[in-house]
């Protein structure tokens, strides 16, 4: 099983640097030495109030992958109806329920692209941004997004510390 | 010797008096494992030739409509692709899955390219190699339970992975786990089966009274386990309750019954505001501290009139005491109220459960009986039979206290406490007549006695379960407000328009706790 799985991400891992999607900046293991967990970096989309921002992303892939789906958080913190604030868990079903051993890696992150723009306020994570949503406050929400992609996911190196959302970073 | 009494009567008329139906019994049927099987395999087959498709088509299309055969067939006719494409089933391309060789073939998934490698594809035509179809397959039973809803591996593909697919490429010991899947939701998708609920048991029970109609009936089956249970949800039985009233019994019982018997224990109100007061130490001379109102402890009357012989109340019977006293009892009535049930309630079942240790004792009986008089083994069995009626009763008993709680006061209420008591008289004669040491030369006399008290016992358990299910029927109970408007609400909500709409009502149970 180790065997196919290694076989299954290093194709992965070809295929996405052949041809990378034009959204996600980076999609790689972490470290050399571990294949089972890997980064990816995802750029906001334009006119989107995500734009301008990056967001890095922790895939944390089991052993049994691809029959089970990987485990896929937000390091960098967003602000954003269906993701955890804090832990930067998304809720999202092709990564429970939904998922299907065709997806790839790459698929699962461009499936979380489309969730910033398109958000689920009725199973939130995140309630204060879904009620903005639910009680039609579009401009509101997106103000409120935009200051947070601001704060977090601008001009901002992405080192392992910053997810713990010390104030460091509201000088900018 | 006992002349049996039905002797001398035509059999045939005894027989058919004891098949009739009572009121408080319903139809149901056991189906053991096999049975199920082949049950399904019946509406399977019967389905597959109406329809005119394969048996594994009809069979996932049956799943898809949770054994709704009627409303499968209907909307079958109505628009066949339709129903084809929302249950996951091709039918085009109905040759059976095969498994191939394919030179040159690249597994999407585990992007092995052998060319002895082994493939197949479902009828969706998404070919993936066999070993990564039986990891999906084993993931899918064995770690998430699926069995019904397995989909092809490809993305937003919904073609369902049929049971000879599943058969032709997972080990015999998940085929397996896979089958019982598949018995487990057909009983649970089925409106009219349920589980035994019994540990370790594997009988399912049919029974066809609707969700709808348990706010008249107490659909009681018995398993072929011995198991008694309640096929509207599924708790053992409790027969005279109606299923609605019993969830809000347990519900009330696990949340107020420590802390009303606690507050009831050691606490007092204050006689103006009612506010629950608990003396934690200091004098009789209690001060509210929500409505300063002064008052003695040991009497309740107003401190003002103790004059000058504080601490030491010697002003117990004095009008305003007792006035305040009163007041006090008043207010608790409603506690009371609960607690009086719920403590009869808790007892039977106390006893219940110790009665199980009789059928311990009752065995040594039965052996004891057999050896210090000539009766033989089947002559002593009324014994065990007097202790099968005794706990049956103790059940009933328990939960008519569940059921008069929420009973407003009228006389039907009055009929059924009634009842209620004349129950309870013979069972606690015979629960006495059960624990009694056998004297050798007093059996015959002992026998007769307990073979006269487990009739009359089981008669009055009858007549009991006879008129509160008549009177469900009838709609003659009249609950508490607060509960007849919750009963009404479910009425309306499950056949609408049977009541008229906005009944008010003043929530009494407030036990206005102030700690």
């Amino acid at each position: 099983m180790t065997d196919t799985l290694t076989r299954r991400l290093i194709k992965e891992l070809k295929e996405f640097q052949k041809d990378p999607a034009p959204d996600l900046k980076d999609l790689a293991p972490e470290r050399e030495d571990d294949i089972l967990v890997w980064k990816a970096i995802l750029e906001g989309e334009k006119d989107t109030p995500y734009e301008g921002g990056q967001w890095k992303l922790r895939i944390n892939i089991p052993r049994n992958y691809p029959m089970a789906p990987p485990n896929i958080k937000f390091m960098t913190k967003i602000c954003h109806p269906n993701i955890h604030f804090k832990s930067g868990e998304i809720c999202l079903d092709v990564l429970k329920s939904a998922w299907s051993p065709a997806w790839t890696l790459q698929s699962a992150c461009l499936a979380i692209r489309l969730l910033l723009s398109n958000p689920e306020p009725s199973s939130p994570l995140n309630c204060d941004a879904a009620n903005l949503l639910r009680c039609g406050d579009t401009m509101g929400y997106e103000s409120l997004v935009r200051m947070y992609t601001q704060l977090y996911a601008i001009n901002h190196a992405y080192d392992e510390n910053q997810s713990g959302g010390s104030g460091r970073s509201v000088s900018s | 010797m006992v002349d049996d009494p039905d002797d001398d009567l035509n059999f045939e008329v005894v027989v058919a008096e004891k098949d009739r139906k009572k009121p408080y019994e319903v139809d149901f049927k056991v189906h053991s494992i096999d049975g199920i099987v082949k049950n399904q395999d019946e509406e399977v087959t019967h389905v597959a030739n109406i329809l005119g498709i394969v048996k594994e088509h009809a069979a996932t299309l049956l799943r898809h409509f949770r054994w709704n055969k009627e409303r499968l067939i209907e909307r079958y006719m109505d628009d066949p692709h339709d129903v084809l494409r929302k249950a996951g089933v091709i039918t085009e391309n109905s040759r059976a899955t095969r498994i191939v060789r394919m030179p040159g073939f690249v597994c999407e998934i585990c992007c092995d390219d052998d060319d002895n490698m082994l493939t197949l594809a479902l009828s969706c035509g998404h070919r993936f190699c066999r070993n990564c179809y039986e990891h999906y397959l084993t993931q899918k039973i064995k770690e998430e339970g699926e069995s019904r809803r397995i989909m092809c591996m490809a993305s937003k593909c919904n073609v369902i992975v049929d049971e000879k697919t599943v058969g032709l490429l997972v080990s015999p010991e998940v085929h397996e786990r896979y089958r019982r899947l598949l018995n487990r939701t057909y009983v649970d998708d089925n409106e009219y089966l349920r589980w035994c609920p019994a540990p370790s048991c594997e009988y399912a029970v049919e029974c066809h009274v609707p969700q709808t109609s348990l706010t008249s009936i107490v659909p009681t089956v018995e398993c072929a386990c011995t198991y008694r249970f309640c096929f509207g949800c599924g708790l053992s039985d409790h027969q005279p309750s109606i299923c609605m009233l019993v969830k809000k019994w347990i519900k009330k019982c696990e949340d107020d019954s420590e802390t009303a018997n606690w507050i009831s224990a050691n606490t007092k109100e204050c006689g103006k505001c009612h506010s629950t007061i608990e003396k934690n130490g200091g004098c009789n001379h209690m001060t509210c501290r929500k409505c300063k109102y002064e008052f003695c402890w040991v009497c309740m009357g107003p401190w003002s009139e103790h004059g000058t012989s504080w601490y030491n109340c010697n002003r117990y019977d004095e009008k305003s005491s007792q006035e305040a006293r009163d007041q006090q009892a008043k207010s608790r009535a409603s506690l009371d109220r609960y607690l009086h049930y719920y403590n009869r309630f808790a007892n039977h079942e106390q006893s219940a459960k110790l009665d199980r240790e009789l059928y311990n004792k009752t065995e040594k009986k039965m052996e004891e009986m057999q050896q210090t008089s000539d009766l033989s083994w089947i002559e002593v069995q009324f014994l065990k039979k007097a202790v099968d009626i005794l706990v049956q009763c103790r059940m009933t008993l328990k939960w008519t206290y569940a059921f008069a709680f929420y009973l407003a006061r009228n006389n039907e209420t009055e009929i059924f406490e009634d009842n209620q008591r004349d129950l309870e008289m013979a069972v606690e004669q015979l629960s006495e007549l059960l624990e009694k040491p056998i004297e050798a030369e007093k059996i015959a006399e002992l026998k007769q006695q307990v073979l006269d008290k487990t009739v009359y016992v089981a008669s009055r358990r009858e007549v009991l379960l006879e008129d509160t299910a008549k009177g469900l029927l009838e709609n003659r109970w009249d609950f508490q407000s607060a509960e007849r408007d919750i009963y009404r609400q479910d009425l309306m909500r499950q056949e609408a328009r049977r009541f008229p709409v906005g009944v008010q009502w003043l929530c009494n149970e407030n036990l206005g706790f102030d700690l």
